[in-house]
C-alpha cells in the first residue's frame, strides 16, 4: 500500500514538473497549414519558448495571436524590425533599399509590396511559403505584445 | 395488454420529464452549443437536409449568400472532398438579455482530405462569427461573418 502511494506520489510529481515545463520553458504546439513549409509543415510537433515581452530578432520563428477574442494564433517568421522599411520587389524582401538574404524560401516573381515602415512595438512577418498568391497567407505588422512564442525544435512526423 | 399499456405510460412519463428538464434545466447557450455542433457534424456529413433544418428563411452573410445558395455551396463545397473533419475551437456564445438573439464566435479548423488518392490533406483555420435568432422550433441561424483578424 505504502510503495503504491509513493508511486502514485511519483506519478504526480512527474506530471506537475511536465506541466510547470509546458507551460512556462517549452510549450509544444502542433502546426496546421502550410504557410510555413518547407521549414514547418503541416502537423509538426514544435516546442515553442514562451515569451513575455518579445524582444524582436529577425529570422525568428513566432507563434503570435489576434487581438480579440477568442484568439487565433499564427506562426510566421520575423522578417523587418521597428523603424525598418520593407518592400518586396518581384518577390525580393528589401529591407531599407537592400535585398534580405533568405535561404530558407523561394522567389515568387508575383509577390509585391510597397516600401512601408515597420512602427516601433512592432515586427512584420511572412510565412515561408511564397509559391502561393500573396493575399492566400497572413503577412504583416504585428504588435510585439501580441507575440506569445518563440519556435525552439521541431520535428516531423513522416519526412 | 397490460404490460403494452405499462410500457407506454412509463414512455409518456420519460418524455414528460425529458421536456421538462429541457425547459427547466437546460439553458440557452448549451442549445446554441448544440446547435452549433448539429450543424458541423451536417457540413462534415454533407447532410444538407439537416443544415436547412437550422438555417432561418431570411438567412443572409457577409457574402452574399441566402440561405439555399449557402446549402448550395456547402453540398459543391462538401462533393470535392473525401473526407472532412470540422474541429471548433475558443467557442464564446453570447445571449441577448432578451433571449431572443444570441452571437457564437468561434474558430473553426478544417481538415479535408480531396477526392483523389495522390491529393494531400488541406487544412484551414478562420474565425467566424454567427448570429442566432429564437423560432417557435429552436434557434435558427440568420447571419454568418468571418470578422476581420487584427494584430495591432
Amino acid at each position: 500500500m505504502k510503495r503504491r502511494a509513493k508511486s502514485l506520489l511519483w506519478l504526480a510529481a512527474i506530471g506537475f514538473g511536465l506541466f510547470l515545463v509546458g507551460k512556462f520553458v517549452a510549450m509544444p504546439r502542433l502546426v496546421y497549414g502550410e504557410s510555413m513549409s518547407p521549414t514547418l509543415e503541416a502537423w509538426d510537433l514544435c516546442l515553442m519558448q514562451p515569451v513575455y515581452h518579445y524582444q524582436p530578432r529577425r529570422g525568428d520563428i513566432v507563434m503570435f495571436r489576434t487581438a480579440d477574442d477568442p484568439p487565433l494564433y499564427f506562426v510566421k517568421r520575423v522578417i523587418a524590425l521597428p523603424t525598418e522599411t520593407i518592400a518586396i520587389e518581384h518577390g525580393v524582401v528589401t529591407l531599407n533599399g537592400v535585398r534580405l538574404p533568405e535561404p530558407y524560401t523561394t522567389v515568387n516573381p508575383e509577390w509585391q509590396m510597397e516600401p512601408a515602415r515597420v512602427p516601433a512595438g512592432k515586427v512584420f512577418v511572412i510565412g515561408d511559403n511564397r509559391d502561393r498568391p500573396q493575399e492566400d497567407y497572413v503577412l504583416g505588422l504585428v504588435a510585439t505584445r501580441l507575440v506569445k512564442a518563440r519556435l525552439l525544435w521541431h520535428w516531423r512526423w513522416k519526412k | 395488454m397490460k404490460w403494452a399499456l405499462r410500457i407506454l405510460a412509463a414512455a409518456a412519463v420519460a418524455l414528460v420529464a425529458w421536456q421538462i428538464w429541457q425547459r427547466v434545466f437546460v439553458t440557452d447557450e448549451t442549445r446554441i452549443k448544440k446547435q452549433l455542433a448539429a450543424m458541423t457534424r451536417a457540413v462534415e456529413n454533407g447532410d444538407v437536409l439537416r443544415l436547412s433544418d437550422a438555417i432561418a428563411a431570411d438567412y443572409g452573410d457577409d457574402w452574399g449568400m441566402d440561405k439555399s445558395t449557402l446549402l448550395g455551396a456547402v453540398g459543391t463545397f462538401r462533393a470535392r472532398y473525401d473526407a472532412l473533419f470540422i474541429h471548433l475551437s475558443g467557442l464564446t456564445v453570447t445571449i441577448d438579455p432578451d433571449h431572443q438573439k444570441a452571437q457564437a464566435v468561434f474558430i473553426a479548423k478544417v481538415l479535408a482530405k480531396p477526392k483523389g488518392s495522390g491529393a494531400e490533406s488541406e487544412v484551414r483555420a478562420e474565425r467566424f462569427r454567427l448570429y442566432f435568432r429564437k423560432e417557435t422550433d429552436g434557434w435558427k441561424l440568420v447571419r454568418t461573418e468571418s470578422p476581420e483578424l487584427k494584430f495591432d
